[in-house]
């Protein structure tokens, strides 16, 4: 269950972090999505 | 605007392509390496046969059996309680490729906490893979992890309280087999494959049993026996206290 719990927090930052994304203006602060999103993708798919 | 929402798509994209690029690394991990069983063994078997609720998970695993044709104890090997510590796995692989049990029974579990082969610790800078060069070709086998896969058990508490000793122990030692027995059939996936290799030794009527470590590789220890206070007649005259002494 905590698991599960768990995959939905880290699946709804993952959402978060991809809007923030679009709304960003400056490519600076775009670029830096790259190192959140990256660990993000891996945990949600159960890869790492 | 329309500039930003262009990035925005391709950064996504390349986020995703540099995911897939580490992930089909990590997913290496999750390859076993080949064993190739001797003559010597007379049944192979898994540790859900002994507990099946870990049918099916990354906590299941292979346990080879030897039968020697006259009477004797059974004594069971464990290799790979914690994949960083590569010589008792290779210890274990070698017994089960090259052993011939005269009188008893012999059991090696080459893999024991086989989730813990699927992933190496971070900043440790260990290889995922090592190579060992033999007559017949060069044979891989991997350099996993002192701990259980967080994939397979998260997240880890605070303070991780041993059963059923109570003792408390820092949150990451809940993935560490050499911390979980005796296990718990309805306790974490670390604990319950602790709990299969208990029912294991009792099924069986396992006589001795040794579960094979090395020093970690920043970790300056030459030899460490740890052997039950009842036992340690039997400890002092075995081949492994021997050739650890001399």
């Amino acid at each position: 269950m905590l698991k599960i719990i768990y995959l939905l927090i880290t699946g709804l930052i993952l959402i978060l972090s991809i809007v923030d994304l679009f709304k960003e203006k400056n490519w600076r602060n775009q670029l830096t999505h790259l190192i959140v999103l990256i660990p993000l993708i891996l945990r949600v798919l159960l890869i790492k | 605007m329309k500039n930003s929402k262009i990035r925005a798509i391709v950064i996504l994209f390349f986020s995703v392509f540099l995911a897939a690029v580490a992930g089909r690394d990590f997913l290496r991990m999750r390859q076993p390496e080949p064993i190739y069983p001797g003559q010597g063994i007379s049944e192979k078997k898994m540790l859900s046969d002994y507990f099946s609720p870990l049918r099916g998970t990354n906590g299941d695993t292979e346990v080879y059996f030897f039968e020697g044709e006259n009477p004797g104890a059974t004594v069971l090997i464990l290799g790979g309680t914690h994949p960083n510590e590569p010589a008792g796995f290779i210890t274990a692989i070698c017994l089960i490729e090259r052993a011939q049990v005269q009188a008893g029974r012999l059991i090696v579990i080459p893999r024991a906490n086989n989730s813990a082969f699927s992933h190496n610790d971070p900043q440790e800078a260990n290889p995922q893979r090592f190579f060992i060069p033999t007559p017949h070709g060069m044979r891989w086998f991997r350099f996993g992890s002192r701990n259980t896969n967080p994939i397979d058990q998260w997240p880890d508490p605070e303070v991780y309280r041993h059963f059923p000793s109570g003792q408390k122990l820092s949150g990451g030692e809940t993935r560490n087999l050499n911390r979980s027995y005796p296990g718990k059939p309805d306790g974490s996936l670390t604990e319950k494959v602790a709990f299969a290799i208990m029912e294991l030794l009792r099924k069986e009527k396992v006589d001795l049993a040794f579960d094979l470590h090395e020093a970690s590789l920043e970790y300056p220890v030459i030899n460490a026996i740890v052997a039950h206070n009842r036992r340690r007649n039997i400890f002092a005259v075995s081949p492994i206290a021997n050739g650890a002494i001399n």
